[in-house]
């Protein structure tokens, strides 16, 4: 056996469940004939088997259970499925999620009053500093502020023939998936447009976060530009990137606010490399 | 439309209940904290809650709801650029596979698991916590297959390495306390009989 061959083989011993390993058909041909990779797979079953169970021992928080239910049931009742009431989102789920450590500490002194007392002026402060922190990009985004970003970018397209579209919206929501390059960029809820009659004319727009860089994500449903990122400026004289998804289905418009564009476009292109 | 997109999950109730001790496990893994996981744990939930019409494949919703527990954990940390490097960097021992029975306490394993980069671990938790393989990890991850499977297969070298090597050092503090206290010895060997 060749080691290149071998390497592979442990790669593949590696990379596959236990249950796939006992009927992979390349990996059973070539431990046949191969003591050392053989010894490599009865090994590793052998370390799966002991660190599996070990892996999933761990103690769940007494009143946990409760929490989520308790929590998730407030919004539960709530459409929220609609990204106009993000905004609106971002304030109840400040207000049912406070940190473990604070719910910890509030356990704690639940006994004494003046702890009680000392308590609710450090609630007040947390929940001011879920007010004034600013919001993630996760939750802030409005269907206005959208189209006002779209009418600076786009002024020649009429804001009247602009309609919501839940269908692209949605979609957009799995580039994660679909997009590897997009996969560590932390998005808000999207919100879709249509921009005329025209389908290759569908857009759906966000907020992102990656890295040191944010700002504004437009998603075309079109093949607008040529696949490698290119650099170009808007109306307004904001950094604007633009470049096509590896699948060349879809075309990114992305306006950086903060932090370096070149660095940012330096960045994608170590993707397209 | 509402409730045929939420056709898949029963209730909201349903969802934690089924899920909730998973999902707290995992993100303990990969965050190293009580604290942290619980805070991960309420989240995801919240978040997947919003996003449960986007589940297409009811049996794929334990592996979508670890997925968003990782989303909220990355928004939480910076990149850790040098951590990765020193990772990369590590050497493993490639033929040494004479132990059959590992001893590593919890303490260990986790100490080994966050001295592993996140967008290594993540795959390895998944990978053992959904049994899944390289191809229904790049799905989940979103990351292309060659990728998943050389972080899979580094990660796990390298787990696999800090725990045996913890291993053999436990076995000679054993056998070092036995040559200095033989009477430990023997009380151990009478307790056996």
């Amino acid at each position: 056996m060749n080691n290149q061959e071998c390497d592979e083989i442990r790669q593949r011993i590696d990379c596959l469940p236990a249950r796939e390993r006992e009927t992979d058909d390349v990996l059973s041909s070539h431990l046949m004939d191969c003591p050392e990779c053989h010894k490599y797979a009865e090994f590793q079953n052998s370390f799966d088997r002991q660190l599996r169970p070990q892996l999933l021992e761990v103690a769940i928080p007494e009143g946990l259970k409760e929490q989520i239910l308790q929590s998730t049931s407030a919004l539960d009742d709530c459409d929220l499925s609609e990204s106009e009431d993000s905004v609106q989102n971002a304030e109840v789920e400040a207000e049912l999620v406070r940190p473990a450590t604070v719910r910890q500490h509030q356990r704690g002194s639940s006994l004494l009053k003046w702890v009680i007392a000392g308590t609710a002026v450090a609630s007040v402060i947390v929940v001011m500093m879920f007010q004034w922190t600013p919001a993630d990009p996760q939750q802030r985004l409005t269907y206005d502020a959208a189209k006002d970003l779209l009418l600076a970018q786009f002024q020649e397209m009429s804001p009247e023939e602009w309609d919501r579209l839940s269908p692209f919206d949605q979609s957009f929501e799995t580039l994660g998936i679909v997009d590897p390059q997009l996969s560590e960029w932390t998005r808000s809820e999207t919100v879709g447009m249509s921009l005329d009659d025209d389908p290759q004319h569908e857009v759906a727009i966000c907020e992102f976060r990656f890295r040191q860089w944010s700002g504004v994500l437009i998603t075309f449903s079109a093949d607008e530009f040529d696949g490698v990122p290119e650099q170009s400026y808007s109306a307004s004289g904001q950094s604007v990137l633009q470049w096509r998804s590896p699948g060349g289905d879809l075309a990114y418009v992305c306006i950086v606010e903060q932090g370096s564009a070149e660095e940012l476009l330096t960045e994608i292109l170590g993707n397209f490399a | 439309m509402q409730s045929e997109r939420s056709s898949h999950l029963n209730s909201v109730g349903d969802l934690v209940e089924d899920h909730y001790a998973d999902v707290y496990r995992f993100a303990y893994r990969l965050s190293g904290s009580h604290a942290d996981a619980e805070d991960l744990t309420q989240q995801a939930f919240l978040t997947a809650c919003r996003k449960r019409y986007q589940v297409q494949d009811p049996d794929r919703i334990r592996g979508w709801l670890l997925t968003i527990v990782r989303n909220t954990f990355l928004k939480t940390r910076q990149r850790d650029e040098r951590m990765i490097a020193a990772f990369e960097d590590v050497a493993v021992s490639s033929n040494d596979f004479d132990s059959d029975t590992f001893r590593f306490d919890e303490e260990t394993l986790q100490k080994a698991l966050n001295e592993i980069p996140e967008h290594y671990k993540t795959p390895l938790l998944l990978y053992y916590f959904e049994e899944i393989g390289y191809k229904e990890i790049g799905e989940l991850l979103g990351i292309p297959i060659g990728t998943v499977m050389s972080r899979l297969s580094r990660a796990r070298s390298v787990l696999r390495e800090r725990l045996c090597r913890e291993n053999e050092t436990s076995e000679i503090s054993e056998t070092e306390d036995s040559r200095n206290n033989p009477a430990s010895e023997v009380s151990a060997k009478q307790k056996d009989q």
